[in-house]
């Protein structure tokens, strides 16, 4: 489903090069839970960048369902098509409801009707009115996680979807995410190992590389 | 639900930053509008008290330096093929208040009964109210808008004897009021001519001035024939002739009132856009996450153009029709007690006011835009995680 071949990304840092990511290399398959973990600036969010086509690499390809995404200019589409992202901080639209925050998601004429269907699913119904400003940390996220499920993407981009909740709040939105995606693939960058599951994949990012090589 | 990516909806949703924007444009195009319409309704009043008469017959005086117009001049106007008739006539000027300044209107003297019939059956009038002057009385009678400009009435007399600042020696009696498209007045028996004749001149075998009637709808080559008299032998004044000269006279503050306006209109766009600027500034993690979730940049930029052309667009139409209410006001209150209308629909208040709306859209999208342009999005979310 999604091919990683010979990735690398390379900051120019004056006469200096920064090297953030060194020929990477691997799949990954439908319905997979996948996790990047390592520590902070070891790559893992521009790993998960690169993959969405959010970011160009400095070279080698990320081919998509048989699409090559690094090559295009403009991922826009396959991005609103195929993905969903959650971010580390919710990044909701402040003066939008709940509701219409997850609507913006989907251009479909149904939009409402679908979101408010995963907004009850993820236990939102009584707050579909109200302002990020007036949910909890824990809400908002699962706003987050709404708007990220609300198109059925095939794959979920999930960059420390945890980091601003506290401990007890992280699991349960963990949890909600695990159990809300369904046959989405979900890859996640977190650095808290303390939520990955047993049936999770677990790719180690350190020192520019990645633990895991398969065979292409 | 209004869409949630909508401009109706940013602009309901963020009040405060709405209302700074639209009270600006709203008083920028409200203040245009009325000063534009002000202004051609003032010039509108003086070209009409001028030219109206002009439409239906054209003058000629003594050349200058001559007291009188020569006889031959006379036989040779009364001999062309556009002429209807010819009537001897003293003409002077009465002055009109406008809303801020003063502008003349013609009273024309006629000591004939006959004639002054003719004319005045020829100049399309209609008498409202009193009667027509009587021949050697010193009597006039004038348009309903001249007695109500001077607050005056029939029974009132009328002169600089009556009051000093009037330009007409004398005192008249007026008997009449009439209503038509010539803002103007006439008189029977004139103080000026008279006092001519009590210094011993033959006023009555001389012609100081005449008023000229083409036949039917030949006015314009009828003026075109008395252009070709020569300086010498008569002043001439016909439409086109004061319509040139109000033109010149206009030219210069026609292109006042257009620096004004620009100046305005520039200073206040630029402000406004530097303002609208900093508001889309604020909004980089919005775009950045729309940007994420599948938005192009030109998605983004387009719900930037949709939003700042509802805000210009929603303002001029607000603060158009706002200064049509005010102009109704002002008109109720300054210009009818002179006797006088406000333009409410001007195509130069249209075009000046949707100059606002034009040029804060360019000064406020052209900026946001080539800076959205060069954004990278992402970073921008990347540097919030």
């Amino acid at each position: 489903m999604l091919v990683v071949k010979n990735l690398n990304l390379v900051y120019p840092d004056g006469d200096k090069q920064n090297i953030v990511l060194s020929d990477i290399n691997f799949r990954i398959n439908e319905s997979e839970t996948v996790v990047f973990v390592g520590p902070s600036g070891s790559g893992k969010s521009s790993l998960i960048y690169l993959l969405a086509g959010l970011k160009k690499p400095t070279s080698g390809n990320v081919i998509f369902n048989g699409n090559v995404l690094s090559g295009k200019n403009d991922t826009a589409k396959e991005r609103y098509e195929n993905f969903g992202f959650i971010f580390q901080q919710h990044f909701l639209i402040p003066y939008l409801t709940v509701l219409e925050n997850v609507c913006v998601a989907i251009k479909s004429k149904d939009s409402r009707i679908k979101s408010i269907e995963i907004l009850k699913k993820l236990g939102l119904e009584d707050h579909l009115n109200k302002k990020p400003h007036q949910l909890s940390g824990g809400q908002r996220q699962r706003v987050a996680i709404a708007r990220a499920l609300v198109k059925n993407p095939k794959i979920l981009f999930a960059d420390e979807p945890t980091a601003s909740l506290d401990h007890a709040t992280a699991l349960e939105v963990m949890a909600l995410l695990r159990n809300m995606k369904h046959n989405t693939t979900l890859i996640m960058a977190t650095h808290d190992t303390s939520l990955l599951s047993p049936e999770d994949r677990v790719v180690t990012v350190y020192n520019h590389m990645i633990n895991e090589n398969l065979e292409l | 639900m209004i869409k949630p990516l909508s401009p109706l909806k940013y602009f309901k949703e963020n009040k405060k930053k709405t209302a700074v924007i639209f009270i600006t444009l709203f008083l920028a195009v409200l203040c245009i509008s009325i000063i534009t319409c002000t202004f051609t309704s003032i010039l509108a009043t003086a070209t009409e008290a001028n030219i109206a008469p002009l439409r239906e017959f054209s003058y000629i005086s003594a050349p200058n330096g001559n007291m009188f117009i020569d006889e031959t001049v006379i036989t040779k106007i009364s001999d062309m093929e556009t002429t209807q008739s010819i009537y001897s006539v003293m003409i002077e000027y009465t002055l009109l208040k406008t809303i801020i300044g003063n502008t003349s209107s013609p009273i024309v003297f006629i000591n004939d009964d006959e004639n002054f019939k003719d004319v005045f059956k020829k100049t399309n009038l209609s008498l409202i109210n009193g009667r027509m002057p009587k021949q050697d009385e010193y009597e006039i009678i004038m348009h309903s808008n001249v007695l109500t400009n001077k607050n005056l009435k029939v029974g009132d007399t009328f002169g600089n004897e009556v009051d000093s600042n009037e330009m007409i020696g004398g005192t008249y009696t007026i008997v009449g009021e009439f209503i038509g498209d010539s803002i103007m007045g006439f008189g029977s028996k004139n103080f000026y001519l008279n006092s001519l004749q009590n210094s011993g001149i033959d006023t009555d075998n001389y012609t100081l001035g005449a008023v000229i009637f083409p036949k039917i709808g030949d006015l314009e080559a009828m003026n075109s024939n008395l252009e070709t008299l020569d300086k010498t032998e008569a002043s001439i004044t016909t439409k086109t002739i004061v319509l040139k000269l109000f033109d010149e006279q206009t030219d210069s503050l026609n292109s006042i009132l257009t620096l004004l306006i620009l100046i305005i209109t520039f200073g206040m766009s630029v402000s406004v856009g530097a303002l609208i600027y900093t508001f889309y500034n604020a909004r980089n993690n919005e775009f950045g996450i729309l940007y994420a979730i599948g938005y192009s940049k030109k998605d983004v930029k387009k719900l930037i153009y949709k939003e700042i052309l509802f805000i210009s667009i929603l303002s001029w139409f607000l603060g158009y029709f706002a200064s049509i209410g005010v102009l109704k006001i002002i008109d109720i209150v300054l210009f009818k007690p002179l006797g006088q209308n406000a333009v409410l629909f001007s195509i130069y208040a249209i075009s000046y006011t949707l100059i606002v709306p034009a040029f804060v859209f360019l000064c406020a999208t052209i900026p946001i835009v080539r800076s959205l342009s060069k954004k990278d999005l992402v970073n921008v979310i990347e540097r919030r995680g």
